[in-house]
């Protein structure tokens, strides 16, 4: 029911937008020529392909990213229930599972993987 | 008679109308505080909407070469996100207009999306310096999400909530609690200068690099569009973390809580200003070195701090 409501308004907002647009396109002067509508390359005729190579890095952060948003996603729920249940496992728990983590960033960082050449 | 309100409560105040003008009024106090601090005159107050207004009335050239309706799609979905966000954001009081059970989470993901929307809109212009800005733009999420997720995880942590209206109500009963957050702030403001992508963490819209990076091939209404969505997300992101991080000034009438929450605002954004008129431009692989190397640890000693503290005190 909650999600729904943000979907709810996700959609209203989207449609307040294209509402904007759209009234915007009867305002605005339309004149486009081949020139005009040339992809951008400093005044220059456009080269080759827009889609090129990029640093292979990328990937390694996004690695990096996946595995701590996916961290995160489990740390939410236990931050909230921790206290609720008695004794200190869920806490210990909680502490060794950062520990690995946290383990892992120092392992990466040594092996370089945070260095860019 | 409810439904009215809740329409107004939506539409003009505190929402959408209200957003769009204290993102206005916030570009404009970022702009005119930067010009001062560099000995500049800076700005009139009324150039934001004229902004707004000029690029309303310009043709919005697509390139030939773009995906025509990624293009055009992106900029509202930045801006509608961002609008989604604002709503679960209380301002002066324990109360935003709704509110749930880990809001916070979905707030921290809807404010995600507007740095995805420079990607794909980027990705989708098929320009070298787009595809360029749009990567950068990615590879710069990859390194600033992660602390800001944990430094927000430390009040969740505090309060036992993930509603960010839960964590204000828990700040109501320990007032002074706010002090164990401050390095949780300090992650906060720095990664807030990464999703913004301002100085020193600007390489993705590097002007004297790559044009304007993702925004190269955008003009007219879709530029405005984009403008609008980065001012409102300033004015969101930093309203997010006055309620997180600043719990100053809940239980006052309306009329004093909503100037003390433009302070709080206000304050953030001159922080933000300076900071930005204080440092030069990092390069990409610098930006993701200090953010992994540095700011992800802090926020992880936050956390400890914050369970140090729950389980001692």
């Amino acid at each position: 029911m909650e999600y729904g409501t943000i979907l709810v308004f996700l959609a209203v907002a989207m449609l307040l937008g294209m509402t904007a647009l759209g009234v915007n396109h009867l305002l605005m002067p339309f004149r486009p020529n081949p020139v005009k509508n040339a992809t951008y390359e400093c005044g220059n005729v456009p080269v080759g392909d827009a889609q090129i190579r990029y640093n292979v890095r990328f990937y390694i952060f996004a690695l990096l990213y996946v595995v701590f948003a996916v961290e995160a996603a489990f740390l939410f729920p236990w931050a909230v229930v921790y206290r609720r249940i008695a004794g200190m496992l869920p806490l210990g728990e909680a502490v060794v599972f950062l520990g690995i983590l946290v383990l892992a960033l120092a392992y990466a960082w040594r092996k370089g993987a945070l260095k860019w050449d | 008679m409810s439904a009215i309100l809740n329409l107004v409560s939506i539409l003009i105040f505190p929402g959408l109308l209200f957003l769009l003008v204290l993102g206005m009024a916030g570009q404009y106090v970022d702009r005119k505080l930067y010009a001062r601090l560099q000995n500049r005159v800076g700005p009139p107050w009324y150039q934001p909407v004229a902004d707004v207004f000029k690029l309303l009335g310009k043709e919005s050239v697509i390139p030939e070469e773009a995906d025509h309706r990624m293009f055009s799609l992106a900029p509202i979905f930045a801006l509608a996100a961002v609008i989604a966000a604002y709503l679960y954001i209380p301002l002066w009081n324990t109360k935003p207009v709704l509110s749930f059970q880990g809001d916070l989470v979905v707030v921290l993901y809807l404010l995600l999306i507007p740095t995805l929307t420079f990607f794909l809109g980027g990705w989708y212009s098929r320009s070298i310096f787009s595809t360029l800005g749009a990567v950068r733009s990615i590879t710069q999420l990859f390194a600033y999400e992660i602390p800001l997720l944990i430094a927000l995880l430390s009040p969740a942590l505090l309060a036992s909530s993930w509603s960010i209206a839960g964590i204000a109500a828990y700040y109501g009963t320990h007032p002074w609690r706010w002090m164990v957050n401050l390095l949780g702030f300090a992650v906060g403001l720095i990664t807030l200068l990464g999703k913004l992508e301002r100085v020193p963490f600007d390489a993705p819209e590097a002007e004297t690099e790559i044009v304007a990076g993702s925004f190269t091939e955008y003009s007219g209404r879709y530029l405005a569009f984009f403008r609008l969505a980065i001012d409102s997300e300033a004015i969101v992101s930093s309203s997010l973390l006055a309620a997180v991080f600043l719990p100053f000034g809940l239980g006052l009438p309306i009329w004093l809580g909503v100037i003390v929450y433009l302070a709080k605002v206000a304050g953030i954004l001159s922080v933000l200003a300076l900071l930005r008129t204080i440092f030069a431009r990092l390069r990409m692989d610098q930006m993701i070195s200090f953010c992994w190397r540095y700011v992800a640890p802090v926020a992880f000693l936050q956390v400890i701090i914050d369970l140090v503290v729950k389980e001692l005190v």
